[in-house]
């Protein structure tokens, strides 16, 4: 029997995950990556308890701090200064809805069936890590989908920070000892790469008029 | 091993000298190029103080071998270190130019010199760390110290670089965690009680781990540190980043950053390389993908900063296929082409800059003619680093690239070596017709007419020469550099063999 509470979590990641990744709203996609975080932080906070981890404590905490509270309030602060609906994407809602979906399905499935070929230890091979690490490589996955089809620079955000979290997702299956500043050190890390993000954004809405990144290249004429 | 403080003091005089610059850097220039120039001497002076002790047979470590400064950290640390200084000296007249000319401001001088310290804090953090994972980290950091950078001068195309470098990097360089993250956890069962995956222990534990995990770590590093690294296909972030970033920075990134991929390629595919011949065919057609693509894009550039950037796309495969062949000569030549490349390369951006310092901001090549009659200095450091790029005797690149040439051979990969000749008769040619269409024949009108058009000030040129003067001496002597790259070298080579710190 699985420890329900680990999966029930992990699922919220894949689901709060996939809003983040389709909700045209940028405001709604914020407060979905911020619910997301939430469940990441609690998945870590799970862990810690079931694997007796006082050290993943610390992760949990990095994790609010950065993930559900600085990077939110980065956005934030994009968002109301600026058209809060996300450019219209190359893929329409319905479509991307269903190749994501497909997209997510056959990763998991792909990761949770050859997990011994990625990860052949016995800690990963049983559940609920099973299932957390084929999640963390689907967020991953989903990570590079929205850096793919999506035109407007805060998705891509997002969709950067979506990445980021399925590789941090991974540490706490397959690096669980790691100590906890060197994973205050990697959020912190990509919290910068953010505000430096948005601060970059910001002017190229002054100068171009739009965060549309398939209308980069204007900036060079 | 020795106990030595060095290492720590190599991140913190810098880190010190960047915390003076953003909190006094406002008040006065000594507080703010001051503090720059001092930190850089400072650190400068520390590396070589270490590659003393390393070249004498120590290997510097301390917090528990948190910090580990071996042969190939040492030649790294003093390189870093050196064309850091160098490029700030240059940066002392050049930024103030700018600022002259209502380009930047006095606040925004303090970001640049105390980003710039915080990049040479955060180099030497890669440099001597240790553990595989914190060396992610500050890889990272470099990238986020340079960001800012790049789009110093807030102008429309230096935002679209800004965005594309940090964006790109910061994806592709994921890659890299994930293999990182693989291998510790299929290396964690083999080093008990370890708090991080130390470098130095790579080479014991690589031949235990399953060929499935060590494969898939090797395509992740590839895709990671490869996209720092610049390496064809995840080039695109560089050429629009060294184009637009101020012209000292442009020499940093190219000289600099796209080296420290390189060295965590050095850290990782190296020690798996002779496991997996696969590895090393892998290896050599993506750096000789790199080199060609490199080099067709550089001959279809008009903007002397593109033309270069494309050409480190294409230099930098050089050095990933010598150390993707994991041999002492395929390493040695890759390290050796590493220094040569960061001299030569840093050498050239900042001979553009003193081109367009003089002509007020042009690098088109189509726009500039006849300039060595005005700047003969500009002119001779510029074609002492297109040669050397190109590979003439007795110039350093001509030494580094015939190692790996020797090196391709001797394991019978000849489709490579034959790549990487061409590649450098191409390079030649093409540098040599871009420096001919600047700075031979006569200066078009508008060019005479510019009462501006003059050899740049000693400040800047002098910089230029430091660095054209190394290359000839390297080219001249390479003895001299010997006694480092054969440290570097047998340091990966031991850490493959036996696990063990030479």
């Amino acid at each position: 029997m699985y420890p329900s509470p680990i999966l029930t979590l992990t699922l919220g990641v894949l689901i709060t995950g996939v809003a983040a990744a389709e909700l045209r709203n940028l405001a709604a996609s914020t407060w979905a990556y911020l619910v997301h975080s939430l469940f990441l932080a609690g998945t870590f906070a799970a862990f810690a308890i079931v694997t007796d981890s006082p050290q993943l404590y610390w992760w949990v905490l990095a994790a609010v701090l950065t993930k559900v509270i600085f990077i939110p309030l980065l956005l934030r602060w994009y968002i109301i200064r600026h058209p809060a609906t996300e450019l219209r994407p190359t893929l329409g809602l319905r479509l991307s809805l269903v190749i994501l979906s497909l997209l997510l399905i056959v990763f998991f499935k792909l990761v949770h069936t050859h997990m011994n070929f990625i990860a052949p230890t016995e800690a990963a091979s049983l559940e609920p890590a099973r299932s957390n690490l084929a999640v963390a490589f689907t967020v991953f996955a989903m990570g590079l989908y929205v850096l793919v089809t999506r035109r407007d620079a805060v998705k891509n955000v997002i969709g950067l920070c979506l990445l980021e979290n399925g590789a941090h997702l991974s540490l706490v299956v397959l690096a669980p000892t790691l100590p906890g500043t060197l994973f205050i050190g990697l959020v912190t890390n990509v919290t910068l790469f953010v505000w430096v993000l948005i601060y970059v954004t910001s002017g190229i809405y002054q100068l171009l008029g739009s965060p549309d990144t398939f209308r980069l290249s204007e900036l060079r004429r | 091993m020795v106990q030595s403080s060095l290492p720590v003091m190599l991140i913190g005089v810098p880190l010190a000298a960047a915390g003076v610059v953003f909190t006094l850097g406002r008040w006065t220039r000594l507080c703010r190029e001051g503090a720059a120039v001092g930190g850089a001497l400072l650190t400068l002076y520390l590396a070589v103080l270490a590659v003393g002790q390393v070249l004498s047979g120590a290997s510097l470590n301390c917090c528990q071998m948190a910090l580990n400064l071996d042969g190939l950290s040492a030649l790294l640390v003093v390189l870093v270190t050196l064309v850091t200084a160098i490029v700030i000296f240059y940066s002392l007249h050049y930024m103030y130019h700018q600022l002259r000319k209502g380009l930047t401001t006095e606040a925004r001088l303090v970001t640049y010199y105390g980003l710039l310290m915080v990049f040479l804090a955060a180099m030497m953090w890669v440099c001597t760390t240790n553990s595989l994972i914190w060396m992610y980290v500050a890889l990272e950091a470099t990238t986020l110290a340079t960001a800012l950078l790049v789009c110093f001068f807030w102008t429309r195309a230096s935002l679209e670089a800004a965005y594309k470098y940090d964006m790109l990097v910061v994806a592709g360089v994921c890659f890299a965690l994930f293999g990182t993250v693989l291998l510790y956890s299929a290396a964690a069962q083999y080093a008990p009680g370890r708090p991080a995956l130390l470098l130095t222990e790579l080479g014991q534990i690589i031949p235990k781990i399953p060929p499935s995990v060590s494969l898939l770590a090797v395509a992740f590093f590839v895709v990671g540190f490869g996209t720092k690294a610049g390496l064809v296909p995840f080039h695109a972030w560089l050429p629009d980043a060294h184009a637009e970033a101020p012209a000292p920075i442009s020499a940093l990134l190219s000289g600099l950053v796209i080296k420290v991929g390189a060295y965590a390629l050095a850290r990782t595919i190296t020690i798996f390389a002779p496991h997996y011949n696969a590895v090393i065919v892998f290896v050599a057609i993506m750096a000789s993908a790199s080199m060609l693509i490199g080099i067709f894009m550089a001959w279809a550039q008009d903007d002397l900063k593109r033309l270069l950037a494309f050409h480190s796309v294409s230099q930098i495969g050089y050095v990933i296929e010598g150390l993707g062949f994991g041999t002492y000569l395929g390493i040695y030549g890759g390290l050796f082409h590493l220094v040569n490349h960061t001299l030569f390369k840093s050498l050239l951006f900042l001979s553009v800059g003193a081109v367009m310092y003089a002509t007020g901001g042009l690098r088109r090549i189509s726009q500039l003619k006849g300039l060595g009659k005005r700047m003969p200095i500009t002119a001779a450091c510029f074609f002492i680093g297109a040669i050397a790029m190109g590979g003439l005797p007795p110039l350093n690149g001509f030494w580094s690239k015939l190692t790996l040439f020797m090196a391709g051979s001797e394991l019978h990969l000849w489709w490579a070596v034959v790549i990487a000749v061409l590649v450098s008769i191409l390079t030649l040619g093409c540098m040599v017709h871009a420096g001919y269409k600047i700075f031979w024949g006569h200066p078009t009108t508008a060019l005479v007419t510019n009462p501006g058009l003059k050899e740049v000030p000693v400040a800047i040129w002098l910089s230029m020469a430091v660095l054209a003067i190394l290359c000839i001496v390297i080219g001249v002597y390479p003895q001299i550099i010997h006694p480092l790259l054969h440290r570097g070298t047998e340091c990966i080579l031991a850490v493959y063999r036996a696990g063990a710190i030479p």
